[in-house]
């Protein structure tokens, strides 16, 4: 038996707990940086932050309650709300939003982007998942800027335990356990409900109360997940969502339109376009390979760049893999600019199909503009 | 009810751990005392 110098023990407890004391401050410190939120930089051509909470007092002091850029152009026009976040380890929903918040330039109407729908979420990954805590990427001036890759569901931390089984409401739809913290399985959520029930239901208000026109939703999904690089569309929203997947095919964009399905309970595209009149409800889902059940190593490197072992070999298995897979892989910029150039075209489509309520905007890149230059020019120096 | 058994089987464990630590002569035992211990009473203290 290896035998330490003659310590006495109670000497040796303390030591030992006092070691301990200071490895178990460094893991807690990690731990803790999960809860800390990235800055962003808003671009001039924001009109006001407001609050989640102005639409769900209760909210208040929550990790519910986050920032909402309201950005107004000069002419007269519709509304729209942009949900980034709402899963937050889909990193293209979050990071179009990012992008969003800090480019946008809205000449007619008005876009509200909420980068960060589900914050709670963002404040913990998802357990036996092994996704990273936080992407790096080169900001224009050239220094790094972190962003925080974060779990799919709410923090168990603001509302725990799950069930056995989720009862969605109004539908009584029966979900597994763990849905009852999906924020896109609550809508349209309850005032007295879960918190992430309660988040749901502030998002349905606020579209409500503000009399919004349409809402976009930004997603991910796996490799081989059936509904992926498709505009997802409620049935009001179907002619806007057909004249967006016409525009983006145009355009040499590889896109789905997949209607909202009527029995699918607590999604966006379903019940913020069944429960907020006249509102047109659309989701985009891109292909992250950081995310499916093939997966291999799940690193930073894997979700920028989007290159995995286990996909490219999943290629050979006929219909394994719904979008192709190569060599190139899918990177961040590639599915953070499908969600920008469908946006630009659902914005042009909205236009057509309500002319008296549009919404324009200038400043976003283009998918060609992120194929040649990357996500970094349009990321605003670190504070 | 749930609540009481929670703390009454935390403080057990507790207990057993600080005694391990404190009276074994086995420096090993003591490491994983002080290793158990110390994330069991940072969980409660945070978590509460």
């Amino acid at each position: 038996m290896m035998k330490l110098p003659a310590i006495p023990p109670r000497a040796r407890a303390w030591l030992l707990l006092i070691g301990v004391a200071l490895l178990a401050a460094l893991a807690g410190r990690d731990f803790l940086a999960q809860r800390q939120p990235e800055v962003l930089r808003p671009s001039g051509g924001l009109g006001e932050v407001r609050r989640l909470s102005e639409w769900h007092a209760p909210l208040a002091g929550s990790r519910g309650d986050t920032e909402l850029y309201r950005f107004v152009g000069a002419e007269p026009g519709g509304r729209v709300l942009v949900l980034g976040g709402t899963h937050p380890n889909e990193p293209a929903g979050f990071l179009a939003a990012v992008l969003l918040v800090e480019n946008l330039q809205v000449e007619r109407g008005e876009i509200w982007v909420l980068p960060r729908a589900n914050a709670s979420a963002f404040t913990a990954t998802d357990p036996q998942e092994g996704t990273p805590q936080r992407l790096v990427l080169p900001a224009a001036d050239g220094r790094p800027r972190w962003f925080r890759v974060g779990g799919r569901a709410t923090n168990p931390l603001d509302q725990w335990p799950d069930p056995e089984i989720t009862v969605h409401r109004p539908s009584l739809q029966a979900l597994s356990g763990i849905e009852t913290r999906n924020l896109n399985r609550s809508y349209p959520g309850r005032a007295d409900g879960s918190f992430t029930e309660q988040v749901a239901f502030t998002i349905r208000s606020l579209l409500e109360r503000e009399h919004f026109d349409l809402v976009v939703d930004f997603h991910e999904a796996a490799i081989e997940y059936p509904v992926v690089n498709a505009i997802v569309a409620h049935e009001r929203a179907g002619d806007l969502a057909a004249m967006a997947v016409l525009g983006l095919e145009m355009n040499g964009v590889d896109i789905a339109l997949e209607p909202s399905p009527l029995n699918l309970h607590g999604l966006s595209h379903r019940e913020l376009g069944d429960h907020v009149p006249g509102l047109r409800a659309v989701l985009y889902e891109s292909a992250n390979p950081g995310q499916g059940r093939l997966r291999g190593r799940t690193d930073a490197a894997q979700i920028l760049e989007g290159r995995d072992p286990c996909y490219l070999a999943a290629q050979d298995i006929p219909g394994m893999n719904k979008v192709p897979v190569d060599s190139t892989g899918l990177p961040l910029w590639l599915r953070v600019g499908r969600h920008l150039d469908a946006l630009r075209e659902t914005l042009l489509a909205l236009e057509l199909v309500d002319p008296e309520r549009p919404v324009s905007a200038t400043g976003l890149p283009s998918l060609d503009d992120l194929r040649t230059r990357g996500l970094s020019p349009w990321l605003a120096p670190a504070p | 009810m749930l609540f009481w058994l929670y703390w009454g089987m935390t403080a057990l464990v507790a207990a057993g751990l600080l005694r391990l630590l404190w009276r074994s002569p086995d420096w090993r035992e003591q490491a994983l005392a002080a290793l158990v211990l110390v994330p069991l009473l940072l969980r409660v203290w945070l978590l509460k």
